[in-house]
C-alpha cells in the first residue's frame, strides 16, 4: 500500500467516523471520542445533525414581532414576511426569514435578540426611536378532528428589551 | 468472525474498485446548478444577512464567533464590495463546475464561498446548505472532472479511465447518513411514533405553501405520510445498499421529494437532496442511457 492509499482511507475513516459520531452526548464515548476533532470541524462547517421536524414538529403558530419606539412615544411594528402569505417564487427568495425569525425566537441564539434590536435602531434612526420590545405572538393550532371548534386563545409576551434592563 | 483481512477487502472493494466517473460528472454538474440557484436566491437579501450593518453587525458576529468559523468576509473590508466579490467569485466556481473547467479548484472555490457566507450568518442556514458544504467539500477530491467536462476535452482524452470512486462512496453515504440520523432523531418524538407529525407540519404556516386539503387533515392520512416517511427515511439508511432496493428505494425518495415540493416550502432542500440521489445511479446505466439517446 503506497503512502497516498493509506492517507486516502485514514481521510475516508476520518470523515465516516466524524459523520457518524457528530452531536453525541459529550459524556457518551462516541462523544468524548469525537471531540478533538470538533475545533476543525467547526470551523470547516463540516459538522452535522440532522433531523428535519424532529423531535416533534411546532403545534402552535407562533411569530415574532418587533416594537420600536421613538421619542415622541409613537411606536412602529415591524415582523418578518409570513411565507403562507408569499406566491411560490417569493417564498424560495424569503425562506431565510423563516429561517432567522425562529432563530430570533430560540433561547440558544440569544445574541441575535441585541444585534436585531440595534438593527432595528439604525433603520429607525430618523425617527428618533428609543427602545425596542421583541414580542412572541402565538395560538394553538386545531388538533386533528378538533378544527372548526373555538377560536383559539391568542397569547403575547414581550421576551426582549433594548436596551436591556440593567 | 469475520477476518481483519475479510475486512480490508471488502473496504477496498466498496471504496476503491475503479468504475468510469460518470455517476460523480452528472453530480458535479447538478450540483453547480444547485449551488449557482442558491446563490442567486440569496443575494437580493444579501445585506441583510450579511452586511456589517445588516440585523448581525460585524462587532456583533466577531464577538460571537471571532475566529471560531471559517469565513471570507472576516478578512475581507466591510461593504457590499465585499459580498459582491464573494458571491461573483461563488458564481464564477459554480460556473466552472457545471462546465467541468478546473473541476478540483473550482469545488474548493464553491466549498470556500458556500463556507464564508454560510459562517457569517449561520442562523439563516437550513440543512440543505449544511449538506451543500459537504457535497462541495467532498467533490474536491473526486474525479469529477474526468467526464462530461471542459477538463477531459482540453486533455483531449478519450473515453475515461475508470478509477477510484472513494469521494463518490463518502457522498453516498452521507446521503444515506442524512436520512437515517432524520429517522433516528424522529423517533424520538411523540408525534412521530403516534403518527400525528405530518398533520401538525401541514397545520403550521410556517413551511406550508397552501392550506393542505381536507382530505390530507386526517388522523389516516396524518398516520399513513408520517409512518411513511420514518419508513422511507429508515430504509435510505441500510437498506438503500442493497443493490436490488436501490432503484426503488431512490424512486420513493424522488417521489417523496417532489411530494414535499408541492406542499412545502424548504427552498432547495429538495433539489439537494435530489443532486444527492443521483449519486446512486450507476455509471455504467448512466453510460447506457447517455449511448442510448446520443448514440
Amino acid at each position: 500500500m503506497t503512502g497516498g492509499a493509506i492517507l486516502v482511507d485514514a481521510f475516508i475513516a476520518i470523515y465516516l467516523f466524524v459523520a457518524w459520531s457528530w452531536g453525541q452526548p459529550s459524556d457518551s464515548w462516541l462523544g468524548r471520542a469525537v471531540a478533538p476533532f470538533t475545533r476543525p470541524v467547526l470551523w470547516l462547517g463540516l459538522g452535522q445533525t440532522w433531523g428535519m421536524f424532529a423531535p416533534d414538529p411546532a403545534k402552535v403558530e407562533g411569530h415574532l414581532t418587533a416594537v420600536i419606539t421613538t421619542a415622541g412615544g409613537d411606536r412602529i411594528e415591524w415582523a418578518p414576511p409570513r411565507m403562507a402569505d408569499l406566491g411560490y417564487g417569493e417564498a424560495f427568495r424569503w425562506f431565510r426569514h423563516q429561517k432567522y425569525e425562529a432563530s430570533v425566537l430560540d433561547g440558544d441564539t440569544g445574541y441575535l435578540r441585541p444585534a436585531l434590536a440595534e438593527y432595528l435602531l439604525r433603520l429607525h434612526a430618523d425617527r428618533e426611536p428609543v427602545r425596542v420590545d421583541l414580542v412572541y405572538r402565538d395560538h394553538d393550532v386545531p388538533g386533528p378532528g378538533d378544527e372548526g371548534s373555538d377560536e383559539p386563545e391568542r397569547r403575547e409576551l414581550v421576551f426582549f428589551t433594548y436596551p436591556e434592563p440593567s | 468472525m469475520i477476518a481483519l483481512h475479510d475486512l480490508a477487502a471488502a473496504w477496498t472493494a466498496f471504496f476503491h474498485t475503479p468504475e468510469p466517473p460518470f455517476t460523480i460528472a452528472l453530480f458535479r454538474i447538478l450540483f453547480g446548478l444547485v449551488a449557482m440557484a442558491s446563490a442567486l436566491l440569496y443575494l437580493p437579501h444579501a445585506s441583510l444577512w450579511l452586511g456589517a450593518e445588516g440585523v448581525l453587525s460585524r462587532a456583533r458576529w466577531e464577538e460571537e464567533y471571532g475566529g471560531r468559523l471559517l469565513t471570507l468576509f472576516r478578512w475581507l473590508p466591510p461593504g457590499r464590495g465585499s459580498i459582491r466579490a464573494v458571491f461573483g467569485l461563488h458564481l464564477l466556481g459554480a460556473a466552472c463546475l457545471v462546465l467541468g473547467l478546473a473541476t478540483p479548484l473550482s469545488a474548493a472555490v464553491v466549498f470556500l464561498t458556500l463556507t464564508s457566507i454560510h459562517h457569517r450568518h449561520p442562523e439563516v442556514t437550513h440543512g440543505g446548505d449544511s449538506l451543500m458544504r459537504m457535497m462541495s467539500f467532498l467533490l474536491i477530491f473526486s474525479r469529477a472532472g474526468d467526464a462530461w467536462s471542459l477538463d477531459a476535452m482540453l486533455a483531449g482524452a478519450g473515453a475515461p479511465t475508470p478509477s477510484s470512486p472513494w469521494a463518490l462512496r463518502l457522498l453516498q453515504l452521507q446521503i444515506s447518513f442524512v436520512y437515517f440520523q432524520s429517522f433516528v432523531a424522529k423517533m424520538a418524538g411523540e408525534s412521530w411514533r403516534r403518527g400525528t407529525a405530518v398533520y401538525w407540519v401541514s397545520m403550521v404556516s410556517d413551511y406550508r405553501r397552501r392550506p393542505a386539503p381536507a382530505a390530507m387533515r386526517t388522523l389516516w392520512w396524518s398516520r399513513l405520510a408520517t409512518w411513511g416517511t420514518l419508513v422511507l427515511e429508515f430504509s435510505l439508511g441500510p437498506l438503500v445498499w442493497i443493490r436490488e432496493w436501490r432503484y426503488p428505494l431512490v424512486a420513493a425518495a424522488v417521489v417523496f421529494h417532489l411530494g414535499l415540493e408541492v406542499l412545502m416550502n424548504v427552498q432547495l432542500f429538495g433539489a439537494i437532496m435530489l443532486t444527492g440521489l443521483v449519486t446512486f445511479i450507476s455509471p455504467y446505466d448512466l453510460e447506457r442511457l447517455v449511448t442510448a439517446l446520443w448514440p
